[in-house]
């Protein structure tokens, strides 16, 4: 087993030029039923004034729990949602306004894993003909070459001897195999970047790590971006250079992974991080360990002034009324509170 | 599966062919009759926490109700929501009766999970069985839950049986631990001593595919290769044998569940000094 080179957290390239994929303050609200009586919607602010960017070379991770948003986020990037407020750009191009064959360099640069491997594959269709249809659609129309390329894309994700898995349907796989063929198809264009939802979490403990190993050695072979979309902060700490922590609908905190995992500013991320339970049991023990009151509230009913006050263990007065803007700390790290300094 | 064989939940009908007792302070409860198991479930023994507390408690009915279930019928309701209220204080809920009024779906997830808690504590067992308890609730929930349920273990010294295949969370609540694969179980021990020398490969397995600390292993072998066997097509020998990367001739046969020290055991041939001795001159396969 070699240990390589830490991983130190920057991306690899020096950021010139506009970000591979960014948010640039997107809001994002619903209408949903059942927020009021008698048949009124209420809004449901999903995202809220939210910036992230993906360079070229490096791992972002977004992080955060349940309704913080980052589904939509994602949903957003991949230009399968427009944003209510703000605009997503590809290569500092709005994607509202690229051109027909810009349209297509994202479609192709840009790629997506989801979570749920068994969602995202049609149960109908053949191995081979899942990837066939993502080369048939970017322009490889040579059924030898078609062939060949749909057989060592298996083969580049582990799925070996491809021949083997080629004819099956997805539900004659395992979940991790599963998981490898939706990779395999993400990866059948060449992607500059690739967004990743919670890619890990539909799968068994044994087979997390081979599909983590599978992805990141993808990112250091191709250096393309990654986004990573996850709640495991073990994850994150193994293989994020930047990460996003995110609290219902906003972010927190921003920065590089290491500064952010060895000082956290903002109170919530202190909490996440000392939620994450270790596997040692001689070092923590589960009575030993601070809580968070209350739970993460419904983003019908987003608290005023800072979200996070009625659960913040260092909240004042100022906290109920007015929203902390996302300031810089320290060195690059963004943080959305008033006693950040503290 | 296990856990509900013990709980006697399990339809009789379902289990076929199978061998063993299942003991409760020497009772053997899977050869009690009806009578005799109502009175044993009424006895307050066992009870059982779910994964999924939202398909466990009745949508139409108030959750006060629900808990209110458990409680000896002889109650009057007033003596009951009393009752109810300091069960929901206990378990980290408001005792109050708005809270009790409340529907399963008006309650967050943690929320209802407290519920179930709640609604386990009310018979008073002596051991509780939770499956998979904080799998769906977000992690700063799943810290809260995980602390209440080791503080009621350690005030009521009531005995606690934790399903789950996060080992950070064995690592942190547990004192025994039992590893199960395909069915069996692979290896057992006090919980410091199976963290610190893991004897069974799958063991190994699993802790190396924890990401842990700083650093990323992007070249060298996987933690662990392929993924579980199907049940219905068991290999023959050790059911381990296609994933060990420590595989030899003597695994084509089943190793037995082999007692290493007077808690701990390992179901693998080179737990055995015997075996693996002249392993070494031989070589792995």
């Amino acid at each position: 087993m070699s240990e390589v080179e830490l991983r130190t957290g920057g991306p690899a390239v020096e950021p010139t030029g506009p970000p591979a994929l960014a948010a640039r303050n997107v809001s994002m609200a619903y209408r949903v039923n059942g927020g009021t009586r008698f048949g009124r919607k209420a809004i449901r602010l999903a995202l809220d004034d939210v910036s992230v960017e993906i360079r070229d070379g490096e791992i972002v991770a977004l992080v955060g729990e349940s309704g913080c948003g980052k589904s939509t986020l994602t949903k957003l990037l991949l230009g399968l949602l427009r944003p209510t407020a703000g605009e997503v750009t590809h290569r500092g191009m709005p994607l509202s306004r690229l051109t027909k064959s810009d349209h297509r360099a994202y479609r192709r640069e840009v790629q997506v894993v989801f979570q749920d491997p068994a969602a995202s594959l049609n149960p109908r269709q053949r191995i081979w003909q899942a990837l066939a249809n993502v080369l048939q659609g970017h322009g490889v129309t040579d059924r030898a070459r078609r062939d060949d390329r749909v057989f060592d894309l298996l083969a580049s994700v582990g799925l070996t001897p491809p021949e083997s898995f080629a004819n099956r349907f997805p539900h004659e796989l395992s979940g991790g195999q599963q998981q490898r063929v939706s990779i395999a198809r993400a990866f059948a264009t060449n992607p500059r970047l690739v967004i990743a939802d919670e890619p890990l979490s539909a799968l068994d403990v044994s087979v997390q790590a081979q599909i983590l190993d599978l992805m990141i050695a993808h990112q250091q072979r191709t250096n393309a971006g990654y986004l990573i979309v996850t709640h495991d902060l073990n994850v994150v700490r193994a293989v994020a250079d930047r990460v996003v922590v995110m609290y219902l609908g906003r972010v927190v905190e921003s920065g590089i992974a290491a500064e952010v995992f060895d000082d956290p500013r903002h109170p919530y991320t202190r909490a996440l991080l000392a939620s994450r339970l270790g596997v040692d049991p001689t070092a923590s023990r589960i009575r030993d360990r601070p809580t968070l009151p209350g739970d993460v509230p419904a983003t019908t009913t987003i608290p005023s002034g800072c979200a996070f006050h009625p659960r913040c263990p260092v909240a004042q007065d100022i906290c109920a009324t007015a929203t902390p803007a996302l300031l810089p700390r320290g060195g690059v790290s963004l943080v959305a509170c008033h006693f950040a300094d503290r | 599966m296990l856990a509900r064989s013990v709980a006697r939940l399990m339809p009789d009908a379902n289990i076929e062919k199978t061998s063993g007792s299942v003991l409760f302070d020497g009772t053997d409860i899977l050869a009690l009759g009806d009578r005799e198991l109502q009175q044993h479930r009424r006895g307050r023994f066992v009870s059982m926490v779910f994964q999924d507390p939202l398909s466990y408690l009745n949508p139409t009915k108030r959750v006060g109700r629900q808990v209110a279930e458990a409680l000896p019928r002889e109650m009057s309701r007033n003596e009951q929501r009393i009752q109810v209220g300091k069960f929901f204080t206990r378990v980290g809920l408001p005792g109050d009766l708005v809270t009790q009024r409340r529907y399963p779906h008006e309650l967050s997830g943690g929320m209802r999970q407290r519920v179930l808690i709640a609604l386990a504590l009310a018979s008073s067992p002596r051991l509780l069985i939770a499956d998979e308890p904080t799998t769906a609730l977000d992690v700063t929930v799943q810290i809260q839950v995980l602390n209440t349920l080791e503080k009621l273990h350690r005030e009521r010294d009531m005995a606690l049986l934790v399903i789950t295949h996060d080992l950070a969370l064995v690592a942190e609540l547990c004192d025994r631990v039992y590893v199960m694969y395909a069915g069996q179980i692979v290896e057992s021990g006090d919980v410091r001593t199976l963290f610190a020398n893991p004897k069974h490969p799958y063991t190994r397995g699993l802790l190396a595919s924890i990401p842990n600390g700083r650093r990323y292993r992007a070249e060298g072998p996987p933690a662990l290769v392929g993924s579980v066997p199907n049940l219905a097509a068991l290999p023959s020998g050790c059911r381990f044998l296609p994933r060990c990367p420590h595989a030899f001739d003597k695994c084509d046969e089943m190793p037995p569940l082999r007692t290493l020290a007077p808690s701990s055991t390992s179901r693998c041939w080179l737990a055995d000094p015997a075996e693996a001795a002249p392993l070494i001159s031989r070589g792995a396969r």
